[in-house]
């Protein structure tokens, strides 16, 4: 197929690259391989892209799509034939992180920006191209699998800059005219480029649905989705034409076939009624369209929301809240816990079981069979408390000696510590405060106030919430 | 009014069901599947289970592949408070970090307006729990460098978030290897926890900390439900926008 003939030389330099730059994230997934943690030499990233796209473009044509980890299976034994001497384990590895490239999750699956220079007449202007390669869609039954996109196919079939639609035409012209040569293993071949680009429009029409069917308000449905949908409709038709005039062309070769071509003109036969399904289905999905957009636009007219701009989350909410003082953030706790997490039954309280659970006999324990004669154990009068009385007496000095006021906890430890009293002391005196702190009846207290600071205890032995003590001004221990 | 069958208030009563039972899947609930296609293609149908929603104070949201998307009514019955959320005394910093917390994680799986808008079918990001209390920290550290004047101290609710978390420990072990839960890890991997629950996100495995996939639920509850609202809260809760109003 030659280049459309280009009308002047800047916009064939445009053109041309436009399509080199598409290039550009399988060359930097290659070229970025050295500051990877793992050894890569002599493991050719952009092969394994390249066949990690044909496998997923492959098992899309069956309609299913491949998993994460039924692909990385797959590139394994490839990552193998490169590198002989790394394990199972590491092929796996590698494999996993080239299906993570192809996904952009490097830059939390972004698209991937291309800049370049077009010529507008003489005048140099800097665009930029932003594309996918692959993408995860989620089935009915919870499993995610993997598909390329739009623009991925195009890289791989090699035909970049050229409508999906005049490619399509071409293919089919192509493969019509070498079933009428009888160039059946060619022919083979062109289906499927062919099938390719069935998928590829596939995924052009399904892309355009969902924008306009998400938010009516992005798309100018009158002058550019009806035009488009019209288009489609057409094109679809005279693809099906066309793809049951291939059909016959192939069942009248079939009759008259040698046993080896028989078995490439069957191979043939599928690849064509494949695309002819798909044809049919993506033309059952246009003619509904435009009821479906007007139900849309009913249900999306009454929406309280501005739908045509989102804010950028890290920018404009993030980075703006971290800079809010803490108690007004606090405050919206509720607000935020509303808008982000999902709904929440309420906790049913079965009225019936808590009946049966309260009714239910008492279980059979093994209690009536303890004997309460303890016979065998025999009375300690050893005191084994870890504490002596000459701890907690050195303990009551320092709590004496704190002076009156406010004090942290912290501030007080760190204290004692550099006056060298002994870390057993300090856990003694540290549960002494917290009796104080949980009891209000304890005698320490009527003297001591021990109060939670709100703020964690930042101290190499304990763990916890600082505490604030003040000693009265009249106290008298 | 539009005079509705008894058959499709029941009909949209169930879809509603369904979607408030997040691990129920369309592909292993015929009825579901077939329920979620008459809502996609039944006018009638969509009016009516849209009107059961907001009786019941939720808003449905949007549908993948995997069901209905549905929202709660911050005044409705379905709401996440934070007394339910956790049901322990928490300090004025333990609120504010559980608010950014749910930001926070929004923000690393949809930084930009455009990764909001990918399509409705396609799962996001692959992130585990340490890579989420790295990007809090590490948005900290850098409005700390960008930081022209000595930190105040006042009271802890005057200062701002950002030197309330760098002042956090990360994540404090306790002493049988188990995180707690007021750390910033222990906050993240709850949150995450109660999204999963819902729906909104998928646990993979207990790689680092835990390893975990925004699903496509996820993307339009934020995109639909929280991203607009978030903003205009944030904006108007910054100090010159309250002192505007006050004037007002």
């Amino acid at each position: 197929m030659s280049e459309v003939a280009p009308d002047n030389w800047q916009d064939a330099v445009t053109r041309r690259l436009r399509t080199l730059v598409r290039l550009g994230p399988l060359h930097r997934i290659e070229a970025v391989k050295v500051h990877r943690d793992d050894d890569l030499t002599d493991i050719d990233l952009r092969a394994l892209c390249l066949r990690a796209l044909d496998l997923t473009i492959e098992r899309m044509g069956l309609g299913t799509g491949m998993t994460h980890e039924e692909l990385r299976d797959e590139l394994v034994p490839m990552v193998g034939s490169m590198r002989t001497d790394l394990s199972e384990e590491e092929r796996r590895v590698v494999a996993d992180a080239v299906i993570l490239d192809l996904l952009n999750e490097r830059d939390r699956r972004r698209e991937f920006r291309e800049r370049y220079v077009a010529f507008d007449g003489d005048r140099v202007v800097h665009r930029e191209i932003s594309l996918r390669l692959l993408r995860e869609s989620e089935l009915g039954d919870g499993t995610i699998v993997l598909r390329a996109t739009t623009e991925a196919i195009n890289i791989y079939a090699g035909m970049l800059e050229y409508p999906v639609e005049d490619a399509q035409i071409a293919e089919e012209a192509v493969l019509r005219s070498q079933i009428h040569r009888g160039l059946i293993a060619d022919a083979v071949r062109t289906a499927t480029r062919y099938r390719m680009r069935s998928l590829e429009y596939e995924q052009k029409i399904q892309g355009y649905l969902e924008t306009a069917r998400r938010d009516v308000s992005q798309v100018d449905w009158i002058h550019e989705v009806l035009g488009f949908l019209a288009g489609a409709r057409t094109h679809l038709e005279d693809r099906q034409r066309h793809d049951q005039d291939l059909l016959r062309s192939i069942e009248a070769r079939q009759d008259v076939a040698s046993e080896g071509d028989a078995a490439q003109l069957a191979r043939l036969r599928d690849t064509v009624e494949e695309c002819y399904r798909r044809h049919m289905q993506l033309h059952g999905r246009i003619i509904p369209a435009n009821q479906d957009y007007l139900r849309e636009q009913d249900r999306q007219v009454f929406r309280p929301r501005l739908a045509a701009s989102y804010p950028d989350l890290e920018a404009d909410v993030l980075r703006a809240a971290l800079e809010l003082p803490t108690g007004v953030l606090a405050d919206l706790v509720d607000s935020l816990l509303a808008r982000f997490q999902p709904p929440r039954p309420p906790p049913q309280l079965r009225l019936a079981t808590l009946i049966d659970k309260l009714l239910a006999p008492r279980r059979a324990t093994e209690e009536a069979e303890v004997t309460p004669d303890h016979a065998d154990l025999e009375t300690i009068d050893t005191d084994h408390n870890y504490f002596t009385a000459d701890d907690h007496a050195a303990v009551a000095d320092l709590l004496t000696s704190l002076p009156p006021g406010e004090q942290t906890l912290s501030s007080w430890l760190v204290e004692l510590r550099t006056d060298g009293v002994e870390s057993r002391l300090l856990r003694l005196l540290g549960l002494r405060l917290l009796i104080v702190f949980g009891n209000p009846g304890e005698p320490l207290a009527r003297w001591l106030d021990v109060a939670a600071s709100g703020r964690p205890l930042i101290d190499p032995d304990f763990l916890g919430d600082d505490l604030i003590l003040c000693k009265r001004q009249d106290a008298r221990p | 009014m539009t005079p509705l069958h008894i058959e499709a208030i029941e009909s949209a009563a169930r879809l509603v069901a369904f979607g408030l039972t997040p691990g129920l899947k369309p592909a292993r609930e015929p009825v579901y599947a077939q329920l979620i296609e008459r809502y996609r293609t039944d006018a009638a149908m969509r009016q009516c289970t849209d009107t059961v929603a907001r009786g019941l104070h939720l808003a449905v949201l949007g549908f993948t592949p995997q069901g209905i998307v549905l929202g709660a009514d911050e005044d409705g019955p379905f709401v996440h408070k934070l007394s339910d959320y956790r049901r322990t005394t928490l300090s004025v910093e333990d609120r504010m970090c559980h608010g950014l917390v749910q930001l926070a994680i929004a923000a690393w799986c949809f930084p930009t307006a455009q990764d909001l808008v990918a399509s409705d079918d396609s799962a996001g990001v692959r992130f585990t729990t340490n890579k989420v209390v790295g990007y809090i920290t590490a948005r900290c550290e850098e409005l700390q460098r960008r930081s022209q004047h000595d930190p105040e101290f006042g009271s802890p609710e005057l200062r701002e978030a950002w030197r309330a978390i760098l002042q956090r420990p990360e994540t404090r072990a306790t002493p049988d290897g188990r995180r707690t839960a007021n750390t910033l890890f222990g906050m993240v991997d709850y949150a995450l926890e109660v999204l999963e629950k819902g729906g909104l996100v998928r646990r993979m495995s207990d790689d680092d900390g835990g390893t975990w996939q925004a699903l496509a639920a996820y993307r339009i509850h934020v995109r639909e439900l929280a991203a607009h609202d978030a903003f205009t809260l944030i904006q108007s809760a910054r100090p010159g926008a309250r002192d505007t109003a006050s004037q007002e």
